[in-house]
């Protein structure tokens, strides 16, 4: 079965204004996401992966943001080329998001309740709904319900900060869903919360894709969520995606230097790790990046072509791709 | 929607308000007198001169200048009117005049503010150069200027006010429009596809109330400072009507052979406004959610 492609972003260039200088932030970014999957998006922090999330649903300011070029493909319409009205009617529906920070991604001053009303108005709105035959107080008691929130009667007519960072969460992910949005960016959703809530979230979040049919974009740098959620993974380093594969195979065999790298910093019990192994050196500086391929200062593969001529993505097995000279006939 | 809305005035939030007050005697204070001159302005505007011990306006040549007693607590004045009856005569005037002013400040306040800090740009530019224009006067030379030129009467001292008294409202709202713009639930809020007037309506608003509300209602007691000293002054509420102003600048001669007679609506200005300030700082603890619960325990 062909899914369709839901969002497809073709080289996406996008720099920063800044006093020292223009930061590169996304150099040439293609990826697509197809219907009901879930794609990880992986990397160091400053590897561009929120700012790819926030150019598809178009909440880069700009200025100081500027896109050089490039296309964002959402069902068969260029987002690129939307006024900042029509593309206020993409958000909620379409596309959606989830924050970092469940502590401040909620309104401090409205009840849980009222903040998921606005979602299910908008879509009720959107989709010329008048009479749903159920109250919106009926929807949001049952939005609470779908991401397990207890006693979602009382939890509704609370203030945030009554709620713990893990409760707080799932209300945005059922503000998120109530919207029934098509694509849903999940930016580092669990990030802040501890491991056990971590895993509840992450298997919530995996069951209520299969009940809503939501495509996600989940941000994150963490291999371990990856492995818990995504059907295929993006690697990001330095604004470049540097290898996309399906999670199973990258996980049992990365191909780039920078992959394994990363994976590398995962301890490991069968290797019978005592220490950490992190990745050498830093991510660079986008405003000078390094010439030809931006991994090869901190790569233990580094050829002499690798400072002069910066690798293509392309594509190496039938599901795979990778930007790197020790794949592929480049060389 | 309904339904939260409704629920949130339901005891909780007026229990709490109470629970504050009471635990913090300044606040029970302000509160105190904020209440009583409510209750006697709704009174005495309600049932009319009626209510009061004798007619404000009533002159009695044979009992002017009369010391303080049981039958004239406050004395009469050089016209043998009742101090007390005028001073109390007073209060609907300034309590009507306060609140009409501080409202209009406010709605004109949130509204150019919250525009003018969350969409910046020219729209910022041209509302704060605007607001900049009025802050640029003394407050009380352009109220009495605008006041004078529109002729002295009431409604033209209101109208001379609130052209003055909006603009720090603006300022206040923008610059906390401006911090309440960065936080993430806004990001979140355009995200999840709400337009620009929405999410002023629905996040921006709603956030930036609490100061504001702080703000205007330690504002009270200097408006109705200022329309005394409007009416002092000779622009505001014309005579006969009473007004503290007014009747502290007709009475002032008097300051070293009966006292009591520009001392005791002095007296009345001062408490007041007192009572709004106690009260206002009792108010900032109680509208910000984050503090309600450890100030209301």
């Amino acid at each position: 079965m062909v899914k369709q492609t839901i969002v497809s972003v073709k080289d996406l260039n996008l720099v920063f204004q800044t006093e020292q200088g223009l930061v590169h932030a996304l150099d040439n970014v293609s990826i697509d996401i197809s219907e009901g999957e879930v794609v990880g998006l992986v990397g160091e922090s400053g590897a561009g992966k929120s700012v790819l999330g926030l150019s598809i649903i178009g909440l880069i300011p700009i200025p100081p943001g500027r896109f050089l070029s490039g296309n964002i493909i959402f069902r068969g319409q260029d987002l690129m080329k939307l006024s900042n009205k029509e593309m206020v009617k993409i958000r909620g529906t379409g596309i959606s998001m989830i924050f970092q920070e469940p502590l401040t991604s909620l309104n401090p001053v409205l009840r849980v309740g009222e903040q998921i009303v606005e979602s299910i108005q908008l879509r009720r709105k959107r989709a010329n709904i008048r009479n749903s035959g159920k109250s919106i107080h009926d929807e949001v008691i049952e939005a609470l319900r779908l991401v397990r929130i207890p006693d979602a009667e009382k939890i509704a007519v609370r203030y945030p900060h009554e709620l713990s960072g893990g409760m707080r969460q799932r209300v945005m992910i059922a503000m998120a869903l109530s919207s029934k949005p098509l694509l849903l960016i999940a930016d580092e959703p669990t990030t802040s919360l501890d491991v056990t809530t971590q895993a509840r979230i992450l298997a919530l979040m995996r069951v209520l894709i299969k009940e809503v049919n939501t495509s996600i974009l989940f941000i994150t740098h963490d291999f371990g969520v990856v492995a818990e959620i995504a059907d295929r993974v993006a690697v990001m380093y330095a604004g470049n995606i540097v290898e996309e594969a399906p999670t199973q195979d990258i996980l049992e065999e990365p191909f780039h230097p920078y992959t394994k790298g990363l994976l590398q910093c995962l301890p490991s019990i069968s290797r019978g790790d005592v220490f950490l192994r992190p990745l050498p050196g830093t991510i660079p500086d986008l405003i000078n990046p390094p010439e030809g391929c931006k991994f090869h200062p901190r790569c233990q593969h580094a050829m002499a072509i690798c400072s002069k001529r910066k690798p293509q993505l392309i594509q190496v097995q039938s599901e795979r791709r990778v930007a790197c000279y020790l794949f592929g006939d480049e060389l | 929607m309904k339904l939260f809305l409704v629920k949130r005035f339901r005891g909780s939030e007026l229990g709490s308000v109470f629970r504050v007050l009471s635990r913090n005697p300044l606040s029970l204070i302000g509160g105190t007198i904020v209440l009583v001159f409510y209750l006697i302005a709704i009174i005495v505007a309600a049932a009319g001169d009626r209510v009061l011990p004798y007619n404000p306006n009533e002159v009695n040549s044979a009992n002017i200048l009369a010391s303080p007693s049981l039958a004239h607590p406050m004395g009469t004045d050089s016209l043998g009117r009742d101090m007390l009856s005028r001073v109390i005569a007073s209060i609907p005037i300034d309590a009507s005049l306060s609140l009409v002013v501080i409202a209009a400040s406010l709605l004109i306040g949130i509204i150019l503010g919250s525009i003018a800090g969350y969409f910046g740009g020219i729209i910022d530019e041209v509302i704060m150069r605007l607001t900049d224009i009025i802050l640029a006067f003394p407050g009380i030379v352009l109220t009495l200027a605008i006041a004078s030129a529109l002729g002295a009467s009431l409604i033209n001292m209101a109208i001379a006010l609130i052209l003055v008294w909006w603009s720090p409202y603006v300022r206040i709202a923008r610059g906390v429009t401006l911090s309440v713009k960065e936080n993430q639930y806004i990001e979140a809020a355009r995200a999840s596809g709400l337009g620009s007037l929405t999410i002023i309506r629905r996040h921006i608003i709603p956030n930036i109330l609490s100061p504001m509300l702080v703000y205007a209602s330690l504002d009270i007691g200097y408006i109705i400072l200022t329309a005394s000293v409007l009416s002092y002054l000779g622009v505001g509420v014309q005579p006969p009507q009473a007004e503290w102003g007014r009747m502290v600048f007709e009475m002032q001669s008097y300051l070293f052979s009966q006292w009591w007679l520009p001392i005791f609506p002095g007296l009345a200005i001062t408490i007041t406004v007192l009572g709004f300030n106690l009260l206002g700082d009792a108010l900032r603890d109680i509208l910000d959610p984050r503090t309600r619960k450890i100030v209301g325990g």
